[in-house]
């Protein structure tokens, strides 16, 4: 299966090295959406199917936390993983990310077996959940 | 004594350069920009780190080679085909990942890095040195290509 992931970051510069990271990293990767900030990012997930946010925490108009927060209060939406890649270096703001429902993150710089390694784990978790969902009340 | 966040960001330094670009850079400590005399700088970029204690900023000053060669490792392209944009995209972003790679190596929890900035180079390469401050000469191959400084402000 390949996901569509969707990468946001201020810089676009970062979010082409990321997905360049993706490509390198063996990961099975559909589409890569883009956007600049968690607001444009919400407009990307109202009009795309996406497998799995990577996202930056420091972003002008909406940052990461806003993004996890706006992600929590919409049903569709809440169970979306989402990762942040960040240079975030106090363990009390990753903390709150983690408290507001992201996955996990990944620091900069990073290399792409970095973000093969965790990816995989986070999907491959999801993926497991996914299948045991759709067991419960098969009758084969 | 040189504070620990020195040392660390010597270490930063490496890793960031090594890991996202792909560079092996020579780092020495001076005390004049000399060295880089004959070699007009291109760009700035800065990020602050600060504590309760402390209010410190890292600056980079670099050469137009230096910026296009960490701007193509980064994407993945060849010097020739690199944007200024993406020039000072790269940059402020070398700046950031350094700062917070920094602070994810010392042991306090309480230092907040700051959002990176791009800036057009002084005009005479020593006017930061009146400031109390620590600087680094980044070279590649024995030629210098960037000064980087530390001081409070």
């Amino acid at each position: 299966m390949a996901y569509n992931i969707l990468i946001v970051d201020d810089s676009r510069t970062m979010r082409q090295v990321i997905k360049k990271a993706l490509s390198l990293s063996g990961l099975k990767v559909g589409e890569c959406l883009e956007a600049g900030n968690g607001r444009e990012a919400l407009e990307v997930l109202a009009n795309s199917w996406v497998d799995l946010i990577l996202s930056d925490i420091h972003m002008p108009i909406m940052d990461g936390f806003g993004l996890l927060q706006a992600l929590r209060k919409e049903e569709s939406w809440n169970d979306l993983p989402v990762v942040m890649i960040t240079t975030e270096a106090n363990e009390e703001r990753l903390k709150e990310a983690m408290s507001l429902g992201a996955r996990g993150y990944i620091r900069k710089p990073f290399t792409p077996e970095n973000i093969r390694s965790f990816l995989s784990r986070i999907m491959g978790e999801r993926d497991e959940a996914i299948d045991m969902d759709n067991d419960e009340g098969c009758d084969f | 004594m040189k504070p620990s966040i020195w040392i660390t960001t010597r270490d930063a330094i490496s890793n960031v350069l090594e890991t996202m670009f792909f560079l092996v850079p020579e780092l020495e400590e001076i005390q004049t920009t000399e060295a880089l005399q004959h070699k007009p700088l291109f760009l700035e970029s800065s990020i602050t780190m600060a504590s309760e204690s402390q209010n410190l900023r890292l600056l980079f000053r670099a050469t137009k080679g230096f910026v296009s060669l960490i701007t193509a490792n980064f994407l993945g392209v060849e010097q020739e085909e690199v944007a200024e944009d993406e020039m000072e995209d790269t940059l402020k972003e070398l700046a950031n990942m350094v700062g917070g790679d920094c602070l994810a190596r010392l042991p306090a929890n309480s230092w907040k890095l700051g959002i990176p900035e791009i800036h057009q180079p002084k005009d005479n390469p020593d006017d930061y040195l009146s400031l109390n401050m620590y600087t680094l000469l980044l070279s590649l191959d024995e030629e210098p290509m960037a000064v980087i400084h530390l001081y409070a402000g």
